[in-house]
Formats: C-alpha cells, structure tokens, sequence
C-alpha cells in the first residue's frame, strides 16, 4: 500500500516513517503543506493519503475538501492531535476512511492503515463517542440546513477576519458579505457577529449531521 | 459693587450730570442700601441667591431708568450701569436672559430718552437714539459671551483634567476623590450600582477616611440633572432644559430614609448614568455653593462615567492580553510538546515492534535520545524564558538565539549562520520568547515554503526597538490571499509582539525584516 504523508512536523514525519518501516505500507512522499499534499496527490497517486489537519498553506480539512471535491477516489486518513466538533462531523460527512488522534496509542495507527487499506473505515475510539454524543444532542434539533457558501463564510467569521478579508478570500464585494452575512444571522437567529463566531462550533457541526 | 460706585462717583463729582442731585444721592443711598442687604442675605444662602435673582435684576434695571431719566449731560454714565446688568444676566443666566435684558433696557432708555427730551428747552433726542445705537453693539458683545459662556461649561474645577483609572482602585473610589477634589467638597457619597445587579455599593468620604457598604434600592427619585439640595430646610434648586432655575422639594427628590441613613444635609446632588451601571453623588461643605454648581454637576457626572469607563476598558485591554499570551503559550506547548511527545510514541511503538523482529534497536535509540535532549533544552530555555527576571541582557538573549539557530540547521537541514551586534543592554523577558518563536518560525517557514539551503540571521538593538533580519536564498514564498507573499505564520507572531515585519526579494535572496518593540509597539 502506497501511502503519502502530510504532516508538517519533522518528529513525527521520522516517527511515522520508522512505524512503518518493513510493514505492508510503503511512504512514497512526504508532503509539509496542504499545497504540497494536493500536488503530490495529483503526482504520486498513493493509495492512502495520511494527512495533519493543521498545517500550512492549506489545512488538512481544506485538503480533504479538494480531494472530494475533485472526485478523487484516493483513501485519506486523518492524524490530528485536536479537531473541533464542526471539523469532526465534516470529515464524516466528507467520508474520511480513517480518523486517528496522535495522543491515542501509537498502535492505533497501523490498526486504522490496515482496516482502511482493506476497504474499511476506522474511527479513534474517543472520536467515535464524541461524534455518538454529537449526534444524540444535535440530531432531535431542528435547525436550518446550510449551504456550502454559508459554512465557509461562518467558517471565515470563526477565524476573526473582518468584511473586507471575507470579499477578498471569496472574490466577492465587501457589500455582498454583508448581504449574506445579514442572511445568515435571520436563519441561524443569532444577532451579532461575536455570537455567530462563538456558536459557529455547534452550528456547523449541526449542519453536517443533517448532510 | 456698581451701586457702591455710583453713589461715591456722584459724591465725588463737582458737576454731576444729573439733574435734581439730591433725589438722585438719595435714590443712590437706598440702591446701595438695598445692595448690602441683599449681599447680606444671600452671603452663604444658595437658596435665596437663587429666589432673589430676579427681582434684584429688576431692581437694578429701574435704577437705571431712574438714573437716565434724571440725566442732565452727556456724559453721564448710562454706558457702565448697562454693561455692568448686561454682564450680570450673561453671568448669572445665560445669551437668552442677555438678549431680554438687553432689548428691556434699550427700550427704557429711549423711553426715558424721550421725556428727558421733551422736558428740555433744546431737544436732546437724536443724543439718546446715537446712544442706543453704541448700546445695541455692546448688547452683541455681551450677548456673544452669554452664548459661549454657557457652551464652555461655567467656571471651571479645580483639577484641570480628569482623573485617571488607577488598576488597583474602584473607579467609582476614584471618581468619588476627583470629584471631591474638583470641587474643594469636604465630604462626598458614591452609590453605584451595576446594571442588572439589585444591590448598590456605597462610597462614604468624610474627615478624610472612606467607608464602603451597601444598600438596596435607589437615593434618587426621578431626576437625571444635577441639584443643590437643603434638606433641614426641605429645599432644591435645578435648571430644567432652557436653564431656568426651578425650586424643588428636597425631600421628593432625596429619599429621606436614605438620606439621613448617610447623614446628608445640604450639598450638590449629581445623578450618573453610564453603559455598565448608574449611580448618584452626593457632594457636601463646597465653598461658596450656588446655582452655578448646577451646571458643573454635569460635568463632573461625564468625567465620572468617562472614569469607569475607561477603567473598564483597560481591564478589558489587559484580560485580552492576558488570553492572547494564554493562546501563545497554548499554541507553542502544541507545537514543541505535544507533537514531540506524539512523535516520541510513535518512535516507541516502532522500536517495541523492531525488538519483537529482533532488529538492532541501539541506533534508533540513540536518534531518539539526541532528540529527546534536544527537546529538553528548548523546553528549559522556554521555561527559563517565563521564570526569569522581567529583563534579560542582550546577550544573553543573543547567546540562546544562537544556540537555537544551531538546533535549528540540524532538524531542518539547512545552514544556519547567526550573527549579533549585542551591548550590555537589558531588554524585556518577553522579547526573548518573541525572538525564539521568530526564529524558529523564520527558519521553517524558509525551509519548507521557500525550500531554502541557507539562513541567515542578524539580530541587533537600536535605541527602542529590537531588529532580526532573516536572508534566506530559497524561491519567492508562495501567495497567500490574505497576506501576500508574507508568510502567514511569522506575521501573525510579529503582529502579536506589536512588532513590524518587512519582506524583499531581490538578487535571488528573500530578507525578512523584523523590528520588535523594547516597549509599547514599533511604529
């Protein structure tokens, strides 16, 4: 099994590379920014990609977003040593094979490699009861569904940027942030910018359980 | 003052230029008499200052037709007498009392004008409307003072500016003080009550000690300007919105439990309203207390709210740095620690699967161990770095850079040359974490987004700012929507800092420019 390691942390890079040394599983590239990862995607063509979540130049949710985007077929576990609640029902709902925290035990690793590579999927125990938690408390609500557009943009607000670097990212006019960003307090029925950015959490992850 | 003056003016002139002189000495001697009887009453009473106001303005305007009437020459003195009324209403009540005044005694003048003129055998009339033409200027004149009297605020208090929010100190304590101290009060009481809070906390100055307690409930009925009260005698003096005195029951306005609870009698009462609370001041023994201090209340409620405010606001300023270095201290200990200590796992996991295969571990043991040092003594500079005393010598501040940046060129493969122009100059502690955190960042960011071989680093001190300049000889960093071609990561660090970061490129080298403030922030 051809696998691509994305993690921009040389310690764990050599720490991975000596785990998997003389197992089924052979590192055909090593990748330190979500950029870098997306290319060698595309170049090297592995079969498992292992991706950081933080990283970079792109982190690794955003990587994961493209490859599914694109339609890649490609198998992608993720390696974080923390994910939110928003990011952990995304990375289900964008049908990540694998899910494995860096502070669980290190043999988890090659037990998530070795049930993905056989076509199924592995979830780290302790984010498996959290996305079981997350799904008993947010499934009975009824919220509003969010478009992909209104979950980036509440994703932007989460980060602190302001009007102008929200237009900027989006190649739209500082106007129609406002506009959308109007529309999405009267659906989510919050009133300030500081409440949506404190809730965006809850509100996301409730998005994608619905998904 | 001006009745005084008048009367030895017309007893000193040989040729006074009055006709029928007697009357007018005599009119002159009751008008001085009734002066110094009302200067009597009114020496230390606020309240009939107030009431008699009036009716000794109109007292004076009388004389002062009395007197015109009585003139006999030219040169008699109708120009001061009016200045003098004129400046008393623009003093005492504003342009709008000014203007009435004004167009009263211009009005009487020529009325008195005209029966002088008509008593004499040659007519002197044309004199009297020339006069009033010269009186219509003045009443400009003084009319432009009585507006920009009142705009200005009144008489001024005796602190200059306004008190600043000392940390470790109440605002409102501290209000209470400048306010008493503005106004030379001997005797003070603060009630605030934070909004949405059912209690008041209560702020007692008097002889120089400060009492603090707590009450429910309200001092104030439904009043939001300022007032002198008098509550032995159940008096209150106020100015409704055109600035008219207006007289008040005292005990309406002040709840008598309240009030004699705190032991309060005769003063100024300021009621002050803020975003995060309101409250009432009780000011006591002012110096020469009058209506004027109506005015100054207002003042004195903005400065105190300005004075929580602005408390507020540094509190907010300091609980904001203090997240901001909780997040940094988060995010390194993310960074070095936890990702080593995952790594390390990792590493152990291998070695305990090599030794089930029975490979030769020595080597990858010895690779852990180096790195497992390595760590520790970034881990001890770090931790030194939050012990230590609040300045560092330059120095020693260069010397652990230079270690860094050898640590550095091993982890990442890269040459790594450090240089410094050091002095035996002190700098804050903080700037050695900041320093730290930059290089690392510097050299990283150069390697992996530049895929640089060689960094360069200079780190020197100007007179108020530290300068590191990083010259890397990798490709352009690659764009970013947000900030360029600078590289994220280092910006947001050097943001955090107060610092300033400059990026060029030229002759196949990046340089990276980093001014870091020694104190506040790089202009």
């Amino acid at each position: 099994m051809r696998i691509l390691l994305a993690d921009d942390h040389p310690m764990i890079s050599t720490a991975i590379e000596a785990l998997l040394r003389d197992t089924q599983f052979e590192i055909v590239g090593m990748a330190t920014t979500g950029e870098q990862a997306v290319e060698k995607v595309e170049k090297l063509q592995p079969d498992i990609l292992l991706l950081d979540l933080q990283m970079p130049g792109g982190t690794g949710m955003d990587v994961l977003r493209r490859m599914r985007s694109s339609g890649s077929k490609i198998r992608v576990v993720l390696l974080t040593a923390a994910i939110d609640d928003a990011s952990l029902m995304e990375a289900k709902a964008l049908r990540a094979q694998g899910m494995v925290l860096k502070n669980s035990d290190p043999a988890y690793l090659l037990e998530c490699l070795e049930r993905v590579s056989r076509g199924g999927r592995w979830v780290d125990p302790e984010l498996a009861d959290r996305s079981k938690e997350l799904e008993e408390t947010l499934g009975d609500r009824e919220g509003p569904s969010l478009s992909p557009r209104e979950r980036q943009l509440i994703n932007l607000v989460r980060k602190g940027l302001r009007n102008r670097e929200i237009a900027d990212q989006l190649g739209v006019t500082e106007g129609t942030i406002k506009v959308y960003l109007h529309a999405v307090f009267e659906k989510l029925g919050v009133n300030s910018r500081t409440e949506l950015a404190i809730r965006a959490d809850e509100f996301l992850a409730e998005s994608f359980l619905r998904n | 003052m001006l009745a005084t003056l008048f009367f030895l003016a017309i007893w000193l002139d040989a040729d006074p230029p009055f006709e029928r002189e007697s009357d007018v000495a005599l009119l002159l001697a009751g008008y001085v008499v009734f002066a110094l009887a009302l200067v009597a009453a009114t020496w230390k009473n606020w309240w009939l200052d107030a009431r008699l106001a009036g009716p000794a303005h109109a007292v004076d305007i009388l004389v002062f037709t009395a007197l015109i009437a009585f003139t006999a020459g030219y040169d008699s003195p109708y120009f001061t007498f009016f200045t003098f009324l004129l400046l008393a209403a623009a003093i005492r009540w504003g342009w709008r009392a000014t203007i009435l005044t004004a167009i009263l005694l211009m009005a009487l003048y020529l009325m008195a004008g005209m029966i002088v003129s008509a008593t004499r055998p040659v007519p002197t009339l044309h004199d009297f409307v020339d006069r009033t033409g010269h009186l219509m200027i003045l009443s400009f004149v003084l009319i432009w003072f009585g507006v920009n009297r009142w705009g200005a605020g009144t008489f001024a208090r005796e602190a200059g500016s306004p008190a600043e929010p000392l940390l470790n100190e109440s605002p409102v304590e501290t209000g209470l003080r400048a306010a008493m101290h503005g106004l030379s009060a001997s005797s003070g009481v603060l009630i605030w009550r934070e909004r949405d809070e059912n209690h008041a906390d209560v702020f007692i100055a008097r002889g120089g000690e400060l009492v603090t307690s707590r009450m429910n409930g309200a001092a104030l009925g439904p009043v939001s300007t300022p007032f002198l009260y008098d509550l032995q005698n159940d008096r209150a003096l106020t100015r409704d919105e055109l600035r008219n005195v207006r007289a008040l029951s005292a005990n309406d306005l002040i709840q008598p439990k309240v009030a004699s609870e705190l032991q309060l009698s005769e003063g100024l009462a300021i009621p002050i309203k803020a975003g995060s609370g309101e409250g009432e001041l009780f000011l006591e023994d002012l110096p020469n207390l009058s209506t004027d201090h109506i005015e100054v209340g207002n003042s004195v409620a903005l400065d105190i709210v300005g004075l929580i405010e602005r408390h507020a606001l540094i509190i907010a300023i300091e609980e904001s740095a203090e997240a901001r270095s909780r997040l940094t201290l988060a995010r390194d200990l993310h960074d070095s620690v936890v990702q080593f200590l995952a790594g390390a796992a990792f590493r152990i996991e291998a070695l305990k699967r090599d030794l089930s295969a029975g490979r030769d571990l020595e080597p990858d043991l010895n690779h852990l161990k180096q790195l497992m040092l390595q760590e520790q003594g970034e881990l001890r500079s770090f931790i030194a770095a939050l012990r230590s005393a609040p300045q560092i010598g330059l120095e020693a501040l260069a010397e652990d850079l230079r270690t860094l940046a050898s640590r550095l060129a091993q982890q990442w493969d890269v040459f790594c040359d450090f240089s410094a122009e050091t002095s035996n100059m002190m700098v804050p502690t903080r700037l050695q974490l900041d320093t730290q955190h930059l290089v690392r960042e510097a050299v990283a960011n150069a390697v992996r987004h530049a895929g640089a071989k060689s960094v360069t680093i200079k780190l020197r001190a100007e007179a108020d700012k530290l300068r590191l300049d990083f010259i890397n000889d990798g490709s352009r960093y690659p764009n970013s929507p947000l900030t360029g071609e600078m590289p994220r990561s280092l910006s947001e660090r050097v943001k955090l800092a107060g610092g300033v970061l400059e990026l060029s490129r030229g002759m196949g080298v990046t340089r990276i420019a980093i001014s870091l403030p020694i104190s506040g922030r790089v202009n």
